[in-house]
């Protein structure tokens, strides 16, 4: 059997009840939402508190290896100046003279038998040079030494005959010899074929 | 105060929206904290991240630095810098340029003809100052000095060359000009935030090959036998 159920409290009670449950929820919910975004502003805070403290700590550090190197500077001084004149030792060692490698690749050029008279090499690489010889074989052999790329190893580029003189059985040859101290073999570029 | 809340409370308006206060005010004070609190220290605390991890990578840097530093035997360094300030010396030091020179022509039996100095060099790698000489010899004499040249304790280097036949003798005369470098110390060394650049091992030992070359320089009176006269001619 049911229960009959008969409300005599006035509607506004009613109401006044259902407000207070609506009030004490929203007022719930706010206090929780204000809780918890205090909560991750209070910990926002701690943690930038622990990063300021470390990079206090750290910049400590810092200063403490800063002083260190400082009172090293002699060290540092002595590292450095070494190192910078080895450096620019290596640098001017590296750079070959030119003049140079021309004279020894004409030395190992002229056969036996021929002499060499003359040598000079001007700015532009070009050599100048007089070779004398009496024998007409070793003459041929000092142009095919100059014509022939493995001996003149590419750093020959040209070569013009100025002159051939023979005078008491001597035979003495002028010679403008082009010189590249780059030559194809290193820079990679075709060799073009020599001619006199 | 009390009396204020009561007359808010009786007030019509309040007792309409009464309900929506606390939330209302809520998101207020959340606004205002996320606004004044929350987003500027958010953004702080990338930043400082960022200037830890340059500390932390500056705090490894120095201690690299330092304990290299700290392994530095200053005297062998020292002793490599003397090394090499035989090889490319801070100024023109002609006598020493000289004097190698001449130790190279008795070596090669070449006769010296001629000798000049200009100021400035003609390398543009490097300071240097120019050395013409005429030199008289055989050829092969003329290849040896060219060679002896390359293995003197300082740095020169052939500028121009120009060789001429005497004849039938067999001699030559041979005009050289020779750039002889120096370089002047640095003027100032590297900043404490700068890496420190040691040597190679292998930089170290080309040093000790040019360096122990068995040169004389000026003022080394090993080899001298002649007279050596009174200490204070003065006197």
């Amino acid at each position: 059997m049911e229960k009959i159920n008969i409300n005599l409290l006035p509607e506004e009670f009613l109401i006044e009840k259902k407000l207070g449950i609506k009030r004490s929820l929203y007022l719930r919910i706010s206090i929780i939402v204000f809780v918890a975004v205090l909560i991750i502003t209070s910990s926002i805070l701690l943690l930038r508190l622990t990063q300021s403290q470390s990079l206090q700590a750290l910049e400590g550090d810092l200063d403490g290896k800063r002083n260190s190197i400082t009172s090293m500077k002699e060290n540092e001084s002595a590292v450095f100046v070494l190192k910078n004149r080895l450096d620019k030792i290596a640098q001017i060692s590296a750079k070959e003279s030119v003049p140079v490698q021309g004279y020894n690749l004409l030395s190992s050029i002229v056969p036996p038998g021929a002499s060499m008279l003359a040598f000079s090499m001007t700015k532009e690489n070009l050599i100048n040079a007089t070779v004398e010889t009496s024998d007409t074989s070793v003459l041929d052999q000092l142009f095919d030494n100059l014509l022939d790329p493995k001996t003149s190893k590419g750093f020959i580029t040209a070569v013009k005959l100025e002159n051939i003189k023979l005078t008491g059985g001597q035979i003495t040859v002028e010679m403008a010899i082009g010189y590249n101290n780059k030559p194809a073999a290193q820079t990679g570029a075709a060799a073009a074929p020599l001619k006199i | 105060m009390k009396k204020y809340i009561e007359q808010l409370r009786a007030n019509p308006l309040y007792k309409k929206y009464e309900l929506f206060v606390p939330p209302i005010l809520c998101v207020l004070i959340v606004i205002a904290l996320f606004m004044a609190v929350v987003v500027p220290n958010v953004l702080q605390y990338f930043e400082t991240s960022k200037k830890i991890t340059e500390a932390q990578d500056k705090v490894t840097f120095f201690k690299e630095k330092e304990s290299l530093l700290k392994s530095v035997n200053k005297d062998e360094f020292t002793e490599g810098i003397n090394r090499s300030l035989v090889i490319l010396p801070t100024d023109k030091e002609a006598p020493t340029a000289i004097a190698q020179l001449y130790y190279i022509f008795g070596l090669t039996n070449m006769t010296v003809e001629n000798i000049s100095f200009s100021d400035a060099g003609g390398a543009a790698d490097g300071k240097s100052f120019k050395i013409a000489i005429e030199l008289k010899g055989s050829l092969s004499s003329l290849t040896n000095f060219i060679l002896q040249l390359k293995q003197a304790p300082r740095i020169m280097r052939i500028n121009t060359l120009e060789v001429n036949g005497a004849g039938n003798t067999g001699e030559i005369l041979s005009s050289i000009t020779i750039d002889a470098f120096y370089e002047p110390l640095p003027a100032s060394i590297s900043s404490i935030d700068q890496p420190v650049n040691q040597p190679t091992k292998k930089e170290l030992e080309a040093l000790d090959n040019l360096a122990t070359s068995v040169f004389p320089s000026i003022g080394d009176e090993k080899d001298y036998s002649g007279p050596k006269g009174k200490p204070n001619p003065f006197e």
